[in-house]
């Protein structure tokens, strides 16, 4: 019955309450698609740099600074051979990082020079794009790699570098493609070459300034760094920098949850405060018909939860294609793409998890029933007499 | 004839200031089933006060009042909202029809709060509104009736759970002279052919000359009762 009485006075309620139902909906788009965003963000984040850079942890050359924009020639080793052996079992892969200069289209640009496995499988690379026969030596770079050197796939360009015993010398390359790589650090400024070509450039045969192990076997490093050449960093302590950044984009998310959720809550809460004044004449007329003011309370907190909703009808009707299309065309951030924000390419794609929807639905229905119950809290003090009269108690 | 309503030493304060005001004082009165009274008075002589009591919207400070065999001091909010609904009708001066609802929704209300069957429901909503003559207005809202109408409406809303006792308070007072004859002679009928018992509170001379018996307050206590003789 009471749930017959709340639709009517729902349906009753007109405009006002679809003014409710609009601003609620409102709220559930807004909160889906930010949080959407911020799942994204999270997801790309931590999954492109795990996958680009980190894997399972890196067992580096303790003279490898990856801060340092002139990468020491001594910050790279040979692999010793109890390490090596993680290679044969395909867990690792060595990574040789020098500086050097480029010259592409007559400008010159620094440059940090990557060697890297052509078969290797560990990160998400197109590592394979280096095989095969080309006039100069084979490299890939990034679209923002791309967009500041101005190189198409198959132009040469030449690369100037200093060897170990501090020659300078210099080779051409032939970009062998141009791919996606989330990760900024890895784009810009980056030239990714086959690694025994980078170790007969640098005269430096087996080494590797670091070796990137698989993030999907667990592999007991400890035994093997009796070297004190290397060290062993694990994946928490390379994406610790990333936690906190997530934590502060979490925090931003949240203010705008918080916001989104504050104004559909002003408005329920506003409604019902202003309902409560208004039918206080009603609602002496149901308590002197035989509803008892628990039923009362009910009657108005069902009122709100119908706004509720309704509103995820609303949202479901007009936001469904809102929320679909920023999910397949995505939300273009240049921005920050520029800011160097690991895993972010230059458009943010909402990814809605399963239960982004129905959380954040019962979430803000059960936010609005709480809102709602607080005022309607005084119908318990109300007395019927003053109710009929108009007054409150 | 069956008391209904018995009322001893009853007295009601209310808090002002720092004191309190007395709007009734030592009522003793009794009403029988079938009687078509009313409580008489100028405004503030503690009429709608004492009605609100006998309809257990409010409690009495001192004193007994016994409506319908319950005890009203001694009914709990729960209790006495079932009281309400299932043997007590009212009419209010301003009718307090629920806005959203039909004519036929309105006096559905009590039979919702009393549980009855859907084939219940429509049953004794059909016989009460061509009783009064509002059939056809069944899917009418209030807005779109007159006052008359509307009071209609509020007496069927009153009629059709078939209560014991009707409280009435000023019924006509927002009605023409024909629309509230039409009424009071539609509430003499269901008292005589359905033996109701009527209680007003009113200071409208249209319905005094109705009244079979008048009992007048002043001050907060009885200054008359006075049965009238009914022709035949």
């Amino acid at each position: 019955m009471l749930l017959r009485m709340a639709l009517k006075n729902f349906f009753g309620g007109g405009l006002r309450s679809l003014l409710n139902v609009f601003v609620l909906s409102l709220a559930y788009i807004g909160i889906i698609g930010m949080q959407g965003i911020g799942e994204n963000m999270r997801r790309s984040v931590f999954e492109s740099i795990i996958a680009e850079e980190v894997g399972g942890g890196h067992i580096r050359h303790v003279a490898y600074d990856p801060y340092d924009p002139f990468i020491e020639e001594e910050s790279f080793a040979p692999v010793p051979d109890d390490i090596k052996e993680l290679q044969r079992e395909g867990v690792a892969t060595p990574l040789l990082i020098i500086s050097g200069i480029a010259y592409p289209q007559r400008r010159m640009q620094s440059v940090t020079l990557r060697g890297i496995e052509p078969e290797q499988e560990i990160l998400s690379l197109p590592s394979r794009k280096l095989r095969g026969d080309f006039a100069a030596v084979p490299v890939f770079i990034g679209r923002r790699m791309q967009r500041i050197t101005g190189l198409s796939e198959g132009d040469t360009f030449m690369v100037r570098w200093r060897d170990r015993q501090g020659a300078f010398d210099a080779r051409q390359m032939q970009v062998a493609s141009i791919s996606t790589i989330y990760s900024q650090r890895l784009d810009a400024g980056n030239i990714w070459l086959p690694l025994e070509d980078l170790r007969s450039m640098m005269k430096a045969e087996d080494a590797a300034t670091l070796l990137v192990l698989s993030p999907d076997d667990r592999i007991e490093i400890a035994p093997l760094l009796e070297s004190e050449e290397w060290t062993f960093k694990s994946q928490d302590e390379l994406t610790a920098d990333l936690r906190e950044l997530t934590m502060m984009m979490d925090i931003e998310l949240y203010i705008f949850y918080f916001i989104f959720l504050s104004l559909a809550l002003i408005s329920v809460f506003d409604t019902q405060i202003l309902s409560l004044f208004r039918r206080r004449k009603e609602m002496g007329t149901l308590m002197a018909l035989g509803l008892t003011r628990r039923q009362l309370i009910r009657l108005f907190t069902l009122e709100s939860a119908l706004y509720a909703i309704f509103a995820v009808v609303a949202a479901a009707i007009y936001g469904t294609s809102i929320l679909l299309l920023f999910q397949k065309y995505g939300i273009s951030m240049p921005a920050l793409d520029d800011f160097g924000i690991p895993g972010i390419t230059d458009a943010i794609y909402p990814y809605y998890s399963p239960t982004l929807i129905p959380v954040t639905i019962v979430i803000v229905v059960a936010v609005v029933i709480i809102v709602s119950y607080i005022p309607t809290r005084k119908i318990a003090k109300l007395r019927p007499t003053d109710a009929l009269r108009g007054k409150w108690s | 004839m069956e008391t209904i309503i018995t009322i001893k030493s009853m007295t009601k304060h209310y808090p002002m200031g720092s004191g309190k005001f007395t709007a009734l004082k030592d009522i003793n009165l009794e009403f029988g089933r079938g009687e078509f009274a009313g409580l008489i008075g100028a405004s503030g002589s503690g009429k709608t006060t004492l009605l609100n009591i006998l309809g257990t919207l409010d409690v009495q400070s001192e004193g007994e009042v016994t409506v319908l065999d319950h005890e009203t001091q001694n009914l709990n909010q729960k209790e006495a909202a079932r009281l309400r609904s299932e043997k007590i009708g009212f009419i209010f001066q301003t009718y307090n029809l629920l806005p959203h609802y039909t004519v036929y929704e309105n006096v559905e209300f009590p039979l919702l709060l009393l549980k009855k069957s859907s084939s219940e429901r429509e049953k004794a909503i059909k016989e009460i509104l061509d009783w009064i003559g509002l059939i056809d207005k069944k899917d009418s809202r209030p807005g779109q009736l007159s006052g008359g109408q509307c009071q209609r409406v509020a007496i069927a809303r009153a009629m059709v759970k078939k209560p014991s006792l009707f409280l009435a308070d000023e019924p006509t007072a927002n009605l023409d002279a024909e629309n509230s004859h039409n009424i009071l002679q539609l509430m003499e009928k269901m008292n005589r052919e359905m033996e109701t018992s009527f209680l007003f509170a009113t200071h409208d001379e249209k319905v005094i000359k109705y009244l079979h018996r008048k009992i007048k307050l002043f001050d907060g206590k009885v200054d008359s009762d006075e049965t009238v003789k009914q022709a035949g």
